[in-house]
């Protein structure tokens, strides 16, 4: 699940980057409107955590421009206006929920997560392949009644991989997916996580999950 | 308390106006009425006595032989019988007309009246008569022990060949015009209380009638406190003056309230930034272990932004400070090129984080008259602004120079610079009502420069150009 984070204050994009790498997510930052407006429209994001006063472009702009430009990408707004005028500008420019700041990161998450699951390609929250079973809230990883511990970024490429079943999905898609924006895409490191990711999923069993495409790609399939 | 007033101030004006008014008019009226009833009186009398003369003329030449006192003294009551009525002869409340005639030495030939006062002519009235004038007196007569009667007196001489050959004296009592002088008098004295009276009344209900909307008003005014700044006045439906201020009052407490609401705004924006950082830093570093490099960083990042709300409640503080003007001032000599180095060297360690550099230069020194924790304040302000607005590896400059008998202390950077239109509301306690949708703005520190850069008599002014760099430009008087 990638997710853009648009905010000037940087320390604020800094911990929620942290807080949501931990729980999986892969997290792009933008430091003023512009830049946010640039990132969500090049690439393809399942959220985007926006702030209400940016510069160059505020939060505002951005999400109507994103919306007249027929992106979708549900929005989460942040921003120190509390007032109920403020919430409901923001709400009608397009975004779909609204936070003020300070606010609790555990409510901040729930949040991401409602907001993850609306998200069509979502109906479900939990993805299986065959025996594997990846659970999407929980971030648990099961295959049969066995467990399986994976790192963060482990679980993104699964998931991604998973929500593409029986489907080849290429590096380049991979990597705009499941990795940052500055993701230097010439290194190993793809190969490194399938190979990681292989181990801990189709090591001892007999039926292998994940198959690579020669020339193409990976893809998961029972 | 001031309704009071203006009621008594009106009123008191309204009153001695009317009063002095009245008496003038009173006194103009009582005279001119006088007048006319002594001209009707005089010119009764001139002509009875032209009458009597005429009479007696008529009989003395039908006479022919008799001289004139002969005639006057044989017909005398009956020429006069026209005008006295016999009745009334002895009965002084009925004294009606007197006539007597006297001769050309002025003494008595007749009188339709025997009273001894009256029958001797005053000196004045000879000196009159031998001048061949008419003379006329009041004269008053006893008509019976202590009561008196006025009676006014025509002496005139009847003149031939510029002779006099006799003098009728005709005379007719003043009472009725007396009373209906005393009456008109009385009328007026009596009409003066009550007219004040009336007035008065009048008075004090009009002005309560148009005071009416003020008291309410100040009963509005009074309920409205800081705390309760949405109380409105209601506005009067008359389109005077009332309204106008109350309509007046109604928007400056709109602005005070805007304003103060604004403030509050602004600054819990202001302190909401760091606090988020800060709980949203330690929410996402409690939620695993970490290393201990890991919570060190945190703490630091925690007590920058601890920091950063210490900086906007002092600011906060300092500027009521400058408001109450029970800021504390210390003034004394203070050599402005060492003291401009210190600051410079202090506020190179901030720079270094985005490594900036601050340059300073200086001709010759300046000593000015300053409070060294005020001006410190202000150059630090200045100069944090500036780093925090200049793009990385910028470069600041400081200069200080001398200008007629100030020092000129500029400080230039490199920064994004400030837009014109936002240039005259910069040094504004309320400038981000003004402007700007931004978060960060330059917060109440340049209020704080302002209002120190006032207390030393010197100027502030600011040039900025977008994506150029702001210049900040102050003045300090030479101390003399």
């Amino acid at each position: 699940m990638k997710i853009l984070v648009v905010d000037d204050e940087i320390k604020i994009a800094e911990f929620i980057k942290l807080g949501l790498k931990e729980e999986g997510y892969v997290v792009d930052i933008a430091g003023d409107g512009e830049e946010g407006y640039f990132l969500a429209k090049k690439n393809i994001y399942d959220l985007i955590v926006l702030d209400l006063n940016l510069p160059k472009m505020d939060g505002i702009a951005v999400c109507k421009t994103l919306r007249s430009e027929k992106i979708f990408t549900p929005i989460l707004m942040l921003t120190v206006r509390n007032k109920v005028s403020d919430k409901v500008k923001g709400l009608d420019s397009g975004a779909n929920d609204y936070l003020t700041k300070p606010f609790s990161f555990e409510e901040f998450l729930a949040r991401v997560r409602v907001l993850l699951r609306k998200n069509d390609n979502f109906k479900n929250t939990v993805l299986i392949v065959d025996n594997l079973e990846l659970d999407l809230l929980s971030h648990k990883v099961k295959r049969g009644d066995v467990e399986i511990n994976l790192t963060t970024k482990e679980f993104s490429l699964l998931e991604y991989l998973m929500q593409n079943a029986g489907s080849v999905v290429t590096r380049v898609m991979i990597i705009e997916k499941v990795w940052e924006y500055d993701f230097d895409s010439f290194t190993n490191a793809l190969d490194v996580y399938i190979n990681h990711l292989r181990k801990k999923i189709d090591q001892g069993f007999e039926k292998k999950l994940i198959h690579t495409v020669r020339g193409r790609g990976y893809t998961i399939k029972g | 308390m001031i309704i009071k007033s203006i009621r008594i101030k009106n009123l008191i004006t309204f009153l001695f106006i009317l009063t002095i008014l009245f008496f003038v008019i009173g006194i103009l009226f009582y005279n001119n009425i006088q007048n006319k009833l002594y001209e009707d009186t005089d010119s009764f009398l001139f002509a009875t006595a032209v009458s009597v003369a005429d009479s007696i003329n008529t009989l003395w030449e039908k006479e022919g032989t008799n001289t004139i006192k002969q005639t006057i003294r044989q017909y005398f009551f009956k020429i006069i019988r026209s005008w006295i009525t016999q009745s009334a002869k002895d009965d002084p409340k009925l004294l009606n007309i007197i006539v007597q005639i006297y001769d050309p030495t002025c003494k008595i030939i007749a009188s339709s009246r025997n009273i001894p006062t009256i029958l001797n002519l005053s000196e004045t009235a000879k000196s009159q008569i031998f001048n061949l004038k008419e003379y006329y007196e009041d004269i008053n007569i006893e008509t019976s022990p202590g009561r008196f009667i006025t009676v006014r007196f025509l002496a005139k001489p009847i003149v031939k060949d510029k002779k006099i050959d006799y003098i009728v004296r005709v005379a007719i009592p003043l009472r009725t015009l007396n009373v209906a002088l005393t009456n008109l008098k009385l009328y007026l004295l009596l009409m003066l209380p009550i007219l004040i009276v009336f007035i008065g009344v009048v008075g004090i209900y009009l002005t309560n009638l148009t005071l009416e909307p003020v008291k309410k008003m100040i009963k509005t005014m009074r309920q409205i406190t800081a705390g309760n700044l949405k109380l409105r006045i209601e506005i009067p439906e008359s389109k005077d003056e009332i309204r106008d201020l109350a309509e007046t009052f109604n928007n400056m407490i709109e602005k005070l309230f805007s304003s103060q609401q604004q403030l509050i705004e602004d600054l819990s924006h202001e302190i909401k930034t760091p606090l988020s950082v800060i709980k949203g830093q330690s929410e996402v570093f409690i939620r695993r272990e970490r290393k201990i490099p890991e919570y060190k960083e945190l703490l630091l990042n925690n007590i920058e932004e601890i920091n950063r709300i210490i900086k906007i409640v002092e600011d906060l503080l300092v500027v009521s400070l400058f408001d109450s003007q029970t800021v504390e001032i210390n003034f004394k000599n203070i050599k402005l090129a060492i003291f401009l180095e210190s600051i410079v060297d202090d506020i190179n360690i901030f720079g270094e984080e985005k490594n900036i550099k601050v340059v300073y230069s200086h001709k010759n020194d300046h000593t000015i008259q300053g409070d060294e924790n005020h001006l410190k304040s202000l150059f630090l302000n200045l100069l944090e602004n500036s780093i925090k607005y200049s793009f990385p590896n910028g470069e600041i400059i400081v200069n200080l120079t001398k200008q007629d008998n100030f020092a000129k202390i500029e400080i230039s950077d490199t920064g994004a610079g400030i837009p014109e239109e936002e240039l005259p509301y910069i040094f504004d306690r309320y400038y981000r009502v003004i402007k700007s949708k931004k978060d960060k703005g330059f917060g109440i520190g340049l209020s704080i420069v302002k209002s120190i850069v006032d207390l030393h008599q010197g100027k502030i002014e600011v040039k900025s150009k977008i994506n150029h760099g702001t210049t900040f430009i102050i003045y300090l008087p030479h101390s003399s």
